[in-house]
């Protein structure tokens, strides 16, 4: 029954055989999972250490000089209350380790911390002061004590610290591939590599192994309890102190406002403008009835491009006087064709070369290389699915490699066949899935000859840092990525044509345009303005400036005439 | 009408660098307030639900005690399995993406600690007591309302706040399932500092205002312990 609920049986077979990946090009599953359980259980390990190594020893001091109660009591509270999500990415937003894993250890242990401490406090001071004083008496000095006396009585409750902490750091651990590290939640995360049965196949794995080590470590617990200690195991989670909650909850809050304090930069900001790129527009004529037609509901994928595109095409919409409706953070491509295709939403705007390696199966060597040609042919496919592809964008948002300017103009490379010679003294940087994908590395080698020294994995949010940070001397970016002017980063010319086309055709179901036929012309008249150094713009406008993307879009229609 | 985009020549600022920008988070900070309000809903509802489920179950192992060992262990298994992983397996069944399959992971996670309390609260109310009810002529169900759960109110908001707080940190990752809520306002730009600060103090910030709410409640609920109260 719960088989056709979920697809069990496929999630089951993804954890024990390979396949290809949903887009086709990379290796997922099976054997391909060990390289992601190594990495999960190698930052739980180094965070567990570092956090016993840290909270043990004061706790023990703390415990033993019989201090510290209220301290113990904010820890374990505040501990609580902060969202690990924040913690993880604020933490690995500062770098402070460079692109290693241990900015989400770092992260980690101070999540790590609070269960730990106050169960180890909790413990000692649990231990009847008349025994010590025993032990006192018979000549034991105080680390003596704290060795051969309290420690062994507070072992239980020790490691049910270990136990809680374990479990919340391989919970934590599931977030890893957000920050660049690839860890067992990456089939949950990325789940438009990984398809749905990958993403079960990734959940089930995931919570076997935290069964694992609470497992564990509940075994160990019972191990370690003295003989005549033994009583039912000190439950997680509920730590002996709750009393004091909101006053610790407030100690947390000004711990945060004080970290955000210290990283405060100062905000100088003198943005020159001059203008460029000149473009015909004139204003989006109304479109007569538009009102009485049923509302449209606009889609998006989740990044900053597409949310301007969403943006311009639903503000340009509601101009000519449509009723419009936005859902603009539907995911990846899948999640968003998938709502398109069911009627969740009307249109969204989607990348030709996407279209054709994500949805209809072409192969991305297969690709014609030719924008009007690639257009053509996803157009031709997507009305076998009743969606109409409106003719595509000006601007490409290709992939493309890029390096420093400075290091650009030391080795005198402009286009990506002047690395010949020097490849193999460089180092590439890619997402992980680089390696095997045809319009990635292997395309480099296969088309350019090119075979750098080293190639470092990264997550796709860290492209442009890998640069800036003189990690790697080529990197894979966007070419409408705003910070390859902001970061002095030379684009290296694609002239052997390795990459398709990505221009953006907004796909509308069939039915929908029929009942708004107006609608082809507004979009077709909106898209005139946006060439590659326009897009460039409105890109940095969001990335760098950090501006709303629906104020961004506006701004465009603004400027270009299309609305006053 | 010929019109243009302005191409602005950039030099670095404060938010290109992603820093901690006050006047940014100053001017921005408006944008948070239907997040953070998603965030409430995801919060009140998982804990209120889970509250009904926990306590229903809990009065029933009141009374049959032997219950008590297998529930703890179903919502043990519950409790430690990543809250990531639930998500994933929800979006991936018929539910999709949306509110449902971003709240049932956060009512399952409130189950254990509320369960937990109440039935501990129960047990600690004295023999003695019990007794003078029933010697008053209180029959099981009056001892139950008027006797037990009052005295074990103490305890069972202390569950209540501890799930509480648990679900306001739990519910940043909601998004995952398409839920909203502050961890959809984090996942939008997770290397800007300001986003991350903003979002993520505003997170500890519901959870101390609901923490306070709760114990109001209390105060307000059991006013014979307010003598007492520490």
């Amino acid at each position: 029954m719960i088989a056709t609920f979920l697809p069990i049986g496929d999630a089951i077979k993804f954890i024990f055989h390979s396949r290809q990946s949903v887009g086709g090009g990379a290796k997922i599953g099976g054997s391909e999972l060990w390289p992601l359980l190594g990495k999960h259980l190698e930052v739980t390990g180094e965070a567990l250490g570092v956090a016993c190594a840290i909270a043990i020893p004061i706790a023990l001091w703390l415990g033993h000089r019989r201090r510290g109660a209220v301290v113990a009591s904010i820890v374990a509270n505040g501990g609580r209350a902060i969202p690990s999500f924040a913690v993880v990415t604020f933490t690995s937003s500062y770098a402070l380790f460079g692109l290693s894993t241990r900015n989400l250890v770092f992260a980690m242990v101070i999540l790590a911390i609070p269960p730990i401490f106050t169960n180890t406090y909790v413990g000692i001071r649990q231990v009847d002061p008349e025994v010590v004083d025993a032990a006192s008496g018979i000549g034991m000095t105080g680390p003596q004590v704290v060795r051969s006396v309290e420690l062994p009585l507070a072992l239980p409750l020790v490691f049910g610290g270990i136990r809680t902490s374990a479990i919340n750091v391989v919970a934590t651990a599931t977030l890893g591939p957000l920050v660049g590290v690839v860890t067992l939640g990456d089939p949950i995360i990325n789940a438009n590599v990984y398809g749905d049965s990958g993403r079960l196949g990734g959940a089930i794995l995931v919570a076997a192994l935290a069964l694992a080590f609470e497992a564990f470590f509940a075994g160990l617990q019972r191990a370690v309890t003295p003989k005549g200690l033994k009583r039912p195991p000190t439950t997680r989670r509920k730590f002996p102190m709750h009393r004091r909650s909101l006053a610790t909850a407030l100690v947390a809050l000004a711990a945060v406002l004080v970290l955000a304090a210290c990283g405060s930069s100062n905000n100088k900001s003198s943005s020159s403008s001059s203008s460029s790129s000149s473009n015909n527009g004139a204003l989006i004529p109304t479109i007569k009835g538009a009102s009485s037609t049923p509302t449209i509901t606009v889609g998006s994928k989740n990044f900053t491009e597409e949310f301007i595109l969403g943006n311009i095409y639903a503000q340009a919409l509601k101009a000519a006087g449509y009723k419009t409706k936005t859902q603009l953070n539907l995911g990846s491509e899948q999640v968003a064709y998938k709502a398109l295709k069911a009627g969740k939403i009307d249109a969204y705007p989607e990348y030709t070369g996407t279209m054709l390696t994500s949805f209809y199966g072409v192969k991305p060597a297969a690709v014609p290389k030719d924008s009007n040609a690639a257009f053509l042919q996803a157009k031709a496919d997507a009305a076998k699915d009743h969606v109409v592809a409106v003719r595509p964008t000006p601007f490409t948002d290709s992939n493309g490699f890029a390096m420093t300017q400075a290091e650009a103009n030391k080795l005198g490379v402009k286009n990506l066949s002047d690395l010949k010679s020097k490849a193999p003294t460089l180092t590439l940087s890619g997402p992980p899935e680089c390696r095997q994908r045809p319009d990635c590395k292997l395309g480099l080698e296969k088309v350019y000859g090119l075979h750098f020294k080293t190639f470092i994995p990264v997550d796709l949010a860290k492209r442009h840092e890998v640069l800036t940070n003189g990690q790697a001397d080529v990197s894979l970016v966007f070419t409408t990525d705003g910070q390859i002017k902001a970061d002095k980063l030379q684009l290296l010319g694609d002239d052997k044509h390795l990459f398709p086309p990505y221009n953006v055709s907004f796909l509308i179901r069939k039915s929908v345009l029929k009942a708004h036929p107006g609608m082809e012309n507004i979009i077709q008249h909106v898209d005139q303005g946006l060439t590659t150094p326009v897009m460039q713009e409105l890109n940095s406008r969001v990335d760098l400036d950090k501006q709303k993307p629906a104020d961004v879009a506006r701004e465009y229609l603004k400027e270009d005439g299309y609305i006053k | 009408m010929i019109g243009s985009v302005i191409i602005h020549h950039r030099s670095p600022t404060c938010e290109s660098r992603n820093g901690l920008c006050p006047s940014w988070i100053w001017h921005h900070i408006g944008d948070y307030m239907s997040p953070l309000w998603r965030h409430v809903e995801l919060t009140v509802v998982a804990v209120v639900v889970g509250f009904v489920i926990a306590f229903g179950l809990a009065l029933v192992a009141h009374r049959r005690r032997w219950l008590i060992t297998p529930i703890t262990g179903v919502t043990g298994v519950l409790f430690t399995i990543p809250s990531l992983a639930l998500f994933a397996v929800l979006v991936t069944s018929p539910l999709g993406f949306g509110f449902v399959s971003g709240v049932i992971p956060l009512i399952l996670y409130t189950l254990q600690i509320i369960f937990r309390n109440v039935v501990t609260g129960l047990a600690g109310v004295p023999e003695e007591t019990r007794d003078a009810a029933r010697g008053m002529g209180m029959t099981d169900r009056q001892l139950l309302w008027r006797v037990e759960v009052p005295l074990a109110l103490p305890e069972i908001v202390a569950g209540v706040r501890i799930a509480t707080v648990t679900t306001v940190a739990l519910a940043t990752l909601a998004f995952f399932a398409g839920a909203g809520g502050l961890g959809d306002k984090i996942n939008t730009d997770i290397d800007f500092k300001s986003n991350i600060a903003v979002a993520g103090a505003l997170a500890v910030l519901l959870a101390i205002a609901l923490d306070l709410l709760l114990l109001g409640m209390e105060r307000t609920l059991a006013p014979w312990r307010r003598a007492r109260a520490t």
